[in-house]
């Protein structure tokens, strides 16, 4: 059986609507799972998804309070936690299952078509309620496909969604309050009442996948569907003493149906018994069967026709001692009850008169009633309030508006049945919309008679706008048929029964009992007169013992204290009848009879006493009725009945009766809502304040972070600051900080070598302050930088030859904007000077570098460098020539390659010197370099050293080849001296031999030696003169005959020849025999005689030969007989001849000795 | 005093190299005092290797250097005809030269009759 066919289950034409019929008409391919979250939420989510199975063929959207300005990482940590795809939703995605959605920051989140839109948020942030927000578009555009899931999470945000989702037919569940990180969200839905399911989250997925996999149960399909109906409806009346037997069946079974849904029990006996057993099960069907939608001013054209039409008519008339009944049952959670309560306050803020206006708004729900009694909805619930009217009848409390207390203190919330409990009556209106629909139309029919009963005659119906009584017309007149308000015909009243259908079950509330009192006023003259001239002094007073009237003659018993004027009975009361008067008026109040205290002396001021009995006689609730009656004059015996009896027939009585009984329940009834209500109140005022605290606490943990994270940053800022002024006091250089106007923002100690600066001169112009600098350069410089925004620098000579290097850099503020320049000077004194000793000192070193260069080019030794490889590392030209290769062809090349022969000899020491780091001098070598001739080397090798190690040795290489041949040649001239010597020696001994054995006379003997030796001795010192290379004939003879000083007899001619030594000898020794010979027995010992030397050189091709001619001429006679063949004659004969090759031609002619020399000369 | 010892060279021919002619005279008078029967000198190296082929010696005086020229190759000369060779030279000669590998007596100049006399005795001990 289909749901559309059980209309015709329906015995009556209805006036009934399915209950939300729109909802979830186009449903998702897969129920959709809306999650709601806040603080808390992440670790919630990630419990949840842990363990939702991944096939499990729902779709989930995640609903998470974000910070708007941040990126949310949620989609991140939550893709960690299931296989599902975690989106983060995009505007018109569309629901697919097995996926999760995940709400952007700073989005709306709502559900249309199965489509996931975003938008702006509408409200301001703080008053945005996201999970709300989408759990209505949920419930609207899913109904029964949808399920919602409130978690961990402060405040309220989900609750109204919730309840949305409920009332589509969705699953709600929630988390465990006591197992969420924060309970608000969870608590605040579990107060909805509307919560299917409240669970562990991790016991979630699987609950709302068994959910939608049960399906709904197919209980439409029993055959017995009724009798089904009425077990359930008699479980709940016994349960719960209420009966819904009379309950529309569509809406109930739709609702059975649901609640079986959610327990999962598969048919209708096994519903029944968890109806049975399970106690909670019938309050919960209970709740769900109540599910009423309701809002303030739902079907604006209505109340508009109410407020145009009825609420007029109601008030007008009407004084301020009037009171105006309505009577609005069915009140769920108060909306239509304040609706009225509104438009009624409007209308007498334009009324003179303000009659007292009560609204009893009555439901059997009490947690409606408790929202009732609370009167604060969401912003849901207000939509449709005209804004002037929102503004003057709520106020905001955190997202909620909360209504005026002017307007609650109209209303009076109560529990009551409508069905069972007798109705209110003499009302003047009955609002009660919306409520008819979820009953049966045998129901309806009779309950129209108990609105008849409880309205005044004229009083009027309105009703819900799918609801009407036309089948009663003679009850009740259409006064506005669309608006569906009624007025009450006739002016009798109909009997009703009650209650309606069942004996209560359950005892209803006790009746109070009325209370007798209320004195009839009665315009009675004689009364009157009695009161004023016969009755004792007496005033009325009021709660707070004002006077309200007086009698006359009080003035014997009060009088005006001092002070300011009062109207306290206590205060005006005379000295001793003050603490009388109080203690019988508060008797009298408490015990709410009368009270007497008697002979209470009164002071008058006279010597009188007067004696009082004073009586405190309640009149109603505030007002006390106080008697002064002079002791003399009271009736001890009266009886103090004060009752006045009329009489009145029977059924006046009666009727009468019953109306006060009417009213004094309804007063006590309101007196005892009243005080429930501000129990309520209270209660839910401990509530927010709970819920407040909550949100506080958050909040204040949240600002506890940011506290921290700021103090952390303060710490910082400190610390920067504190190392940031360290470093100004400290640092040694001069630095300045200027502000844009170039006035001085701080400055380092340092600086005060260049200015003069005080403490106070921060803030003030840098050009006041006395500097040693140039300032008008310095401030260009400033100016500059501040125009173009470029570093610069410049040096500074500073009087006292100081130098100083300026930076001026920009100062960049936090935004990177130029604020001013930062001046930095650095003592540049020293360093110029230093670099100006660098530059003497490298000068210097370079002209000592040239020197050693030059030395190195120049000097006549071979000089060169080596590393311990035996490469070389520096070479200069003279040894190259020496290898005879280019300088540049040496370096990084080894001697042996360079000089196989030379380093066959060198390699040893060089090694040497680097084991020994001592030099090695003067090693000799003689070498053939190159396959040339051998030459003598003298060489030095010492170490280079660089920090204190040998890196290099020097070598220092010197061709001792000449020197050394000269030494031979000096030998061998050494040699030949000591031949020539020894010869000569020889040469004389033979002389001294030969001379010796011819002559005999000692005397003689001694003068021929001399003579001889002294001939040989003048040629050696001509030879001598000519370094023993040659010497002059002419020079040799001339000297020969030097001692004999005749030149005129002796003639010496020839050319001028040049004589070999041993020819020069040879010939001496043979001119000076041939001499001596002429001088003894010769031409020159003749008187006459005389002697010519000729000689001549003739050269024939072959040879040079000199002939000398020996002409003795005129000789005296002894010549001829001395010539024996004696030593001289010997001599010059045959030395010629022996030692030179020479012939000699000796003749001694008549005329003298004719002596002819021929030897060959070179 | 034998013969043999105020002569030794009695009886003997001796060839007398020597450039100057008035050591020569000298040397040729202490010879001849030494018993040489005759003594011919020769002045240069080529006479001497004349001398030798020409006629047989008993002993040749020869003076080292003669006109420059070294005398070694002609004393070689005398020795491979077993003629007894003595030097004469005004060098002071460290080590004495040898022929044969046997030490040739030196006299150095100017040398005594004795001088001579004790280097010709010795030269002609060794034959």
């Amino acid at each position: 059986m289909s749901e559309e066919n059980l209309s015709e289950l329906e015995d009556q034409p209805a006036i009934l609507v399915p209950d939300r019929p729109q909802a979830g008409v186009q449903p998702a391919v897969c129920p959709v799972i809306g999650l709601g979250a806040s603080a808390g939420g992440l670790e919630a989510f990630q419990n949840f998804l842990a363990a939702v199975p991944a096939d499990a063929g729902l779709a989930y959207v995640l609903v998470q309070h974000l910070d708007p300005n941040h990126e949310s990482m949620l989609a991140e940590l939550l893709s960690r936690r299931t296989p599902m795809p975690v989106h983060q939703i995009s505007d018109g995605m569309t629901i697919e299952p097995n996926r999760v959605y995940l709400i952007p920051p700073n989005a709306s989140l709502s559900i249309k078509n199965s489509t996931l839109k975003l938008q702006e948020f509408a409200e301001p942030r703080g008053f945005r309620r996201p999970i709300d927000d989408f759990f209505r578009s949920l419930a609207l555009d899913q109904g029964a496909n949808a399920a919602c899931v409130v978690l961990s999470g402060t405040g309220g945000d989900g609750s109204e969604g919730l309840r949305a989702v409920k009332e589509a037919g969705g699953l709600t569940v929630v988390q465990r309050p006591d197992t969420a990180k924060y309970d608000g969200m969870p608590n605040s839905a579990v107060a909805t009442g509307l919560v299917d399911k409240v669970l562990d989250v991790s016991a979630m997925p699987a609950a709302i996948r068994d959910y939608f996999e049960r399906g709904p149960a197919r209980i439409f399909d029993l055959p017995d569907i009724a009798d089904f109906l009425l077990e359930v409806c008699a479980e709940l009346r016994l349960r719960l003493g209420h009966d819904f037997s009379q309950y529309k069946r569509s809406t109930m079974l739709r609702r059975v149906q649901r609640r079986m849904q959610v327990i999962g029990a598969q048919s209708g006996e096994e519903y029944l018994a968890q109806l049975r057993d399970k106690p909670t099960e019938a309050e919960l069907l209970f709740r769900d069967l109540l599910i009423n939608v309701t809002c303030f001013f739902r079907d604006a054209e209505a109340f508009d026709a109410l407020r145009r039409e009825v609420i007029p008519a109601l008030l007008a008339g009407k004084g301020a001692g009037d009171k105006i009944r309505i009577w609005a049952p069915g009140c769920s959670s108060g909306e239509e009850a304040y609706s009225i309560a509104i438009l009624i306050a409007e209308q007498l803020t334009r009324a003179r008169a303000r009659p007292q206006v009560q609204i009893f708004a009555t439901d059997i729900d009490e947690p409606m009633l408790a929202k009732a009694r609370a009167a604060r909805y969401p912003q849901s619930g207000v939509k449709d309030v005209p804004l002037e009217l929102l503004d003057r009848y709520f106020f905001a409390q955190e997202d909620d508006f909360v209504l005026v207390q002017s307007i609650r203190d109209i209303v009076r919330v109560s529990n009551h049945n409508l069905i069972k409990d007798p109705p209110f009556s003499r009302v003047d209106m009955v609002v009660c919309r919306n409520l008819l629909i979820y009953l049966n139309a045998d129901l309806q029919q009779r309950l129209v008679p108990v609105f008849h009963y409880a309205l005044r005659p004229g009083g009027w119906l309105f009703l819900g706008s799918a609801e009407n009584i036309a089948s009663r017309n003679d009850l009740f007149e259409p006064v506005d048929q669309s608006a569906r308000i009624y007025r009450r015909r006739g002016a009798q009243r109909q009997s009703v029964s009650m209650p309606l259908f069942a004996e209560p079950l359950l005892t209803s509330m006790p009746e109070a009992r009325p209370r007798s009192n209320g004195a009839v006023e009665r315009s009675d003259q004689a009364t009157r007169r009695m009161l004023e001239r016969y009755a004792p002094a007496h005033v009325v007073v009021g709660p707070d013992n004002e006077v309200i009237r007086a009698s006359n003659r009080t003035g014997k018993y009060l009088e005006l204290a001092e002070g300011p004027p009062t109207t306290k009975v206590t205060d005006l009361a005379r000295r001793g009848l003050r603490s009388a008067v109080r203690g019988v008026l508060e008797t009298a109040r408490t015990t709410s009879k009368r009270a007497v205290q008697r002979d209470v002396r009164v002071d008058t001021g006279s010597d009188e006493a007067l004696f009082v009995d004073v009586v405190a006689d309640p009149l109603d609730e505030t007002e006390t009725l106080l008697v002064f009656q002079d002791a003399t004059t009271f009736h001890r015996d009266d009886p103090g009945e004060n009752v006045q009896i009329d009489s009145y027939s029977g059924e006046d009585r009666i009727s009468h009766l019953e109306d006060e009984l009417d009213e004094t329940r309804l007063k006590l009834r309101t007196t005892v809502e009243e005080l429930e209500t501000s129990n309520e109140e209270l209660k839910s005022s401990n509530e927010e304040m709970m819920s407040m605290n909550e949100e506080l606490q958050s909040t204040n943990e949240e600002l506890a972070t940011v506290n921290e994270e700021l103090k952390n940053k303060v710490d910082q800022l400190a610390r920067a600051n504190s190392d940031l002024h360290n470093f100004i006091e400290g640092t040694q250089v001069p630095t300045i900080f200027l502000d844009s106007r170039m006035r001085i923002r701080t400055f380092t100690p340092a600086t005060r070598a260049l200015f003069r600066f005080q403490e106070q001169d921060r803030g003030r112009l840098l050009s006041d302050v006395v500097s040693r600098a140039d300032e008008k350069l310095v401030d260009a410089l400033v100016r500059k930088v501040l125009e173009t925004g470029a570093p610069h620098e410049e040096e500074l000579a500073i009087e006292g030859g100081e130098r100083y290097m300026l930076r001026v850099l920009p100062y960049s503020d936090a935004q990177k904007a130029m604020d001013g320049v930062i001046l930095v000077f650095s003592d540049v004194t020293k360093v110029r000077q230093t670099q100006a000793e660098l530059a003497h000192n490298m000068a210097l070193a370079r002209q000592r570098t040239d020197e050693i260069e030059t030395l190195y080019k120049t000097a006549p030794v071979g000089m060169a460098l080596v590393d311990r490889n035996q490469r070389f590392l520096k070479i200069n030209k003279h040894f190259a020539d020496l290898t005879g290769h280019a300088v540049e062809d040496h370096i990084g090349r080894t001697l042996r390659e360079i000089a196989p022969t030379l380093s066959e000899r060198m390699e040893r020491p060089v090694e040497e010197v680097f084991e020994n780091e001592r030099p090695v001098d003067n090693v000799e070598a003689t070498v053939s370099v190159n396959g040339g001739v051998l030459q003598d080397f003298l060489i030095d090798y010492y170490p280079y050293q660089e920090d204190g190690r040998t890196i290099a040795v020097g070598i220092v290489i010197k061709d001792i080849s000449e020197l050394r041949r000269l030494e031979r040649e000096l030998r061998r001239l050494m040699g030949e001296l000591q031949h020539r010597v020894k010869n000569t020696l020889a040469t004389v001994a033979s002389i001294v031999n030969q001379t010796v054995a011819t002559k005999g006379d000692r005397v003689e003997l001694v003068d021929t030696l001399k003579k001889r030796i002294g001939a040989l001795a003048a040629t050696h010192s001509l030879l001598t003169q000519r370094d023993w290379r040659d010497a002059s004939l002419g020079d040799i003879i001339r000297t020969e005959f030097g001692p004999y000083d005749r030149f005129d007899r002796i003639s010496i001619s020839g050319p001028d020849v040049r004589l070999p030594p041993k020819h020069a000898l040879t010939l001496t020794l043979t001119l000076h025999e041939l001499a001596t010979n002429a001088a003894k027995y010769g031409a020159l010992a003749a008187p006459n005689g005389k002697l010519a030397v000729d000689w001549e050189v003739r050269e024939d091709g072959v040879e040079k030969r000199l002939t000398i001619q020996w002409r003795e001429t005129s000789a005296s006679k002894k010549a001829g007989a001395a010539h024996h063949e004696g030593f001289g004659t010997r001599l010059i004969k045959n030395a010629v001849v022996h030692d030179l090759g020479g012939r000699v031609e000796h003749q001694l002619a008549s005329d003298g000795l004719q002596c002819n020399i021929s030897v060959a000369i070179p | 005093m034998n013969a043999s010892q105020t002569q030794p060279l009695s009886g003997l021919s001796v060839l007398l190299l020597e450039d100057e002619f008035l050591i020569a005279l000298d040397a040729e008078e202490i010879l001849t005092g030494l018993g040489a029967a005759q003594v011919e000198i020769v002045n240069t190296l080529s006479a001497a290797r004349d001398a030798l082929e020409n006629a047989g010696f008993d002993l040749a005086l020869l003076d080292i250097n003669v006109n420059g020229e070294m005398s070694y190759p002609v004393a070689e000369q005398f020795a491979k005809e077993n003629v007894p060779v003595v030097f004469a030279s005004g060098y002071e000669l460290r080590d004495p030269p040898r022929l044969n590998g046997a030490p040739v007596p030196c006299v150095s100049k100017p040398y005594t009759r004795d001088d001579l006399k004790s280097v010709v005795m010795a030269a002609l001990a060794r034959v």
